[in-house]
């Protein structure tokens, strides 16, 4: 028995010995490879943004929450003028304010972190809403669970930013949700919309196929804290796409939102609410026929002009048309006018923006040609029956941001994150 | 400890079930030594990084090969990678190279190729963020939908599909051993 005893002692010791060493060569192939590639990952960037004091950040390594690191950034006006940003970076959401139109910023403000569990995705981005009391709200996404589940947060401040709200739940519902889009009434109320995977989730729990999410949307009468009973506006939609709401002049959200018809087909739709409680008809925006499974991560824009056209562009890949696109519909989105194509099928043209200030309305849009990424701009005065030439009005080498636009006492601004050139908020009229 | 002499005094009987003993002993150890190194040697994830484009398409020149682009932040893409873990295991013949372009925790996406069968596929994991630069590097009109995958033929055709894929259709290419 002794012979035996020291025979699987042997074992046992070469067993564990064999175990460490290939465990050790296969952990030291993996890492060894990620620190090499993040020693060149610097000289890359460095490369493309030139001497820019953020080149070194602009690639994968930079993990901190500062703004330099940021990934997306949205702006929002204070009813004092003061822009309040915030941001998603280094697995966090921060925020902080600017009193001279984002030239500068004072302290960062941590509103959550969920370090790689933030949903960072290429169309999500944290949102901010300021209304006219000064009282801020934040909403944001992020992976709830090891199966990908997420969870739309939101945190609130009633005393003007000095102090915000642990962030909670947005929603009641356990199933998944993303892309939550505030916006502020005239009258004060807070709507909250988001793409809801608790319809997809009864089916799948019934062995039915189903594909997407559904938008979803609630109502809250004090600023964020608190919210009234979630409703599905529509039951079938892309689920990795940013939904675009606009008021119209009756103060009711337009939304605009990549929809799935016939469960095939990933086609754009807009929906005018009569009422809070009333979404109104969902409305076809283009016969693109874009037949997928995927997730295009790509989501349209919407402006309502003063006298309630609704404008809306779009990015798609159908059958009957392929690239980025604009129309309008000046019956309350029951039709729309034939797409007009931004840009040309042969460049990268995307990421829309639209806003309409009375009957002007502001249109820009991203271009990539390999080397670097600009803005083109368009404006109309006539509530866009008739358009300027694109005009280029940013550009940048290295990261950056979808474009965004931001109107407050009636001067209009791109909002844009550069890794080279930082943030910057370009103001577009007089 | 018995020395050699001792044991070859022992009974027939006490030999034969100490021969036993050992014989599972050693089918145990063997068993144990086979599964952690079965894990151990699990084909590791390759960071993937911005001009690594053109080192893949260098490896697969001149062979018929499937790359498969996916990300977490894409729910057809995750629903979907089960249904290549069996494409795998049919066709072991062909290379299929994965490449995730979402900067996720090393360990949930182990845990998902484990679940998918496909923890020994060539697997490439993104450690940049994957921004316009990155997708233009693979295709200048690709803003960014998932999932993406090409099926090249050995004499460097490629064959785009984008979304969740056919399967019967894939089946077809990659029994088809003539190029198209």
């Amino acid at each position: 028995m002794k012979k035996l005893a020291w025979f699987a002692t042997s074992l046992i010791v070469a067993s564990t010995i064999y175990s460490v060493v290939t465990t050790n060569a296969a952990w030291a192939q993996t890492h060894g490879q990620h620190t090499n590639h993040e020693a060149m990952n610097g000289t890359d960037n460095a490369q493309r943004s030139g001497a820019s004091p953020y080149a070194a950040m602009a690639g994968g390594t930079c993990q901190e929450p500062s703004l330099n690191c940021a990934r997306s950034a949205t702006p929002a006006f204070a009813p004092d003028g003061s822009l309040w940003l915030v941001w998603s970076g280094g697995g966090a959401v921060s925020a902080s304010r600017s009193t001279d139109l984002g030239k500068t910023f004072g302290p960062r403000i941590e509103i959550a972190k969920h370090d790689a569990f933030l949903d960072s995705g290429p169309d999500s981005r944290p949102q901010i809403v300021i209304d006219k009391d000064d009282q801020i709200a934040i909403a944001y996404g992020f992976f709830k669970d090891k199966q990908w589940n997420a969870q739309v947060n939101i945190a609130t401040s009633k005393d003007q930013g000095r102090t915000f709200s642990p962030a909670h739940a947005l929603v009641t519902d356990p199933a998944s949700q993303r892309f939550p889009n505030l916006t502020i009434t005239p009258s004060g109320a807070l709507f909250a919309t988001w793409i809801d995977k608790r319809v997809v989730a009864e089916y799948k729990k019934r062995g039915e196929k189903a594909e997407g999410g559904s938008i979803a949307y609630a109502w809250s009468k004090d600023m964020g804290t608190s919210f009234e009973p979630e409703s599905i506006a529509q039951k079938s939609s892309c689920e990795c796409c940013r939904i675009a709401v606009d008021l119209n002049n009756k103060g009711m959200p337009v939304l605009l939102y990549r929809a799935i018809f016939d469960g095939t087909t990933r086609d754009h739709a807009s929906q005018v609410f009569s009422s809070q409680d009333k979404p109104g008809p969902i409305n076809k925006v283009a016969d693109d026929n874009w037949v997928t499974n995927s997730c295009p991560h790509h989501g349209p824009t919407v402006a309502v002009s003063s006298i309630g056209t609704l404008h809306a562009a779009w990015f798609t890949q159908g059958t009957n048309r392929v690239g980025t696109f604009y129309a309008r519909s000046t019956d309350g989105g029951n039709h729309y006018s034939a797409p007009r194509q931004l840009g040309s099928p042969e460049t990268l043209s995307g990421r829309p923006y639209l806003l309409a200030l009375g009957k002007n309305i502001w249109l820009v849009w991203k271009n990539f040609d390999g080397k670097q990424a600009s803005i083109l701009l368009q404006t109309s005065k006539d509530d866009g029956v008739t358009w300027s030439a694109p005009k280029e009005i940013a550009k940048t080498q290295g990261y950056s941001d979808h474009p965004l636009l931001i109107k407050n006492n009636n001067k209009v601004y791109l909002s844009w994150l550069t890794s080279a050139n930082g943030y910057q908020l370009l103001q577009l009229n007089d | 400890m018995a020395n050699f002499g001792e044991w070859l005094s022992i009974t027939a009987a006490q030999r034969l079930t100490e021969i036993e003993l050992m014989k599972k002993f050693v089918a145990f150890f063997c068993a144990l030594i086979l599964c952690s190194s079965g894990s151990a040697m699990a084909r590791p994830l390759v960071p993937y990084h911005s001009g690594d484009w053109s080192k893949l398409m260098a490896q697969v020149k001149g062979k018929r090969a499937i790359i498969h682009i996916w990300g977490f932040s894409c729910g057809p893409c995750v629903d979907e990678l089960p249904a290549w873990g069996n494409f795998a295991a049919t066709h072991p013949e062909l290379q299929l190279t994965l490449l995730e372009v979402d900067i996720v925790p090393e360990e949930m996406t182990v845990k998902t190729l484990i679940e998918a069968k496909l923890i020994n596929a060539d697997n490439r994991v993104t450690v940049e963020y994957f921004d316009d630069y990155m997708r233009f590097e693979i295709d200048p009109k690709w803003m960014g939908e998932l999932p993406i995958t090409l099926l090249i033929d050995a004499n460097g055709s490629v064959k785009k599909l984008r979304g969740s894929v056919n399967f019967k259709a894939v089946n077809e290419w990659a029994m088809n051993k003539g190029e198209k």
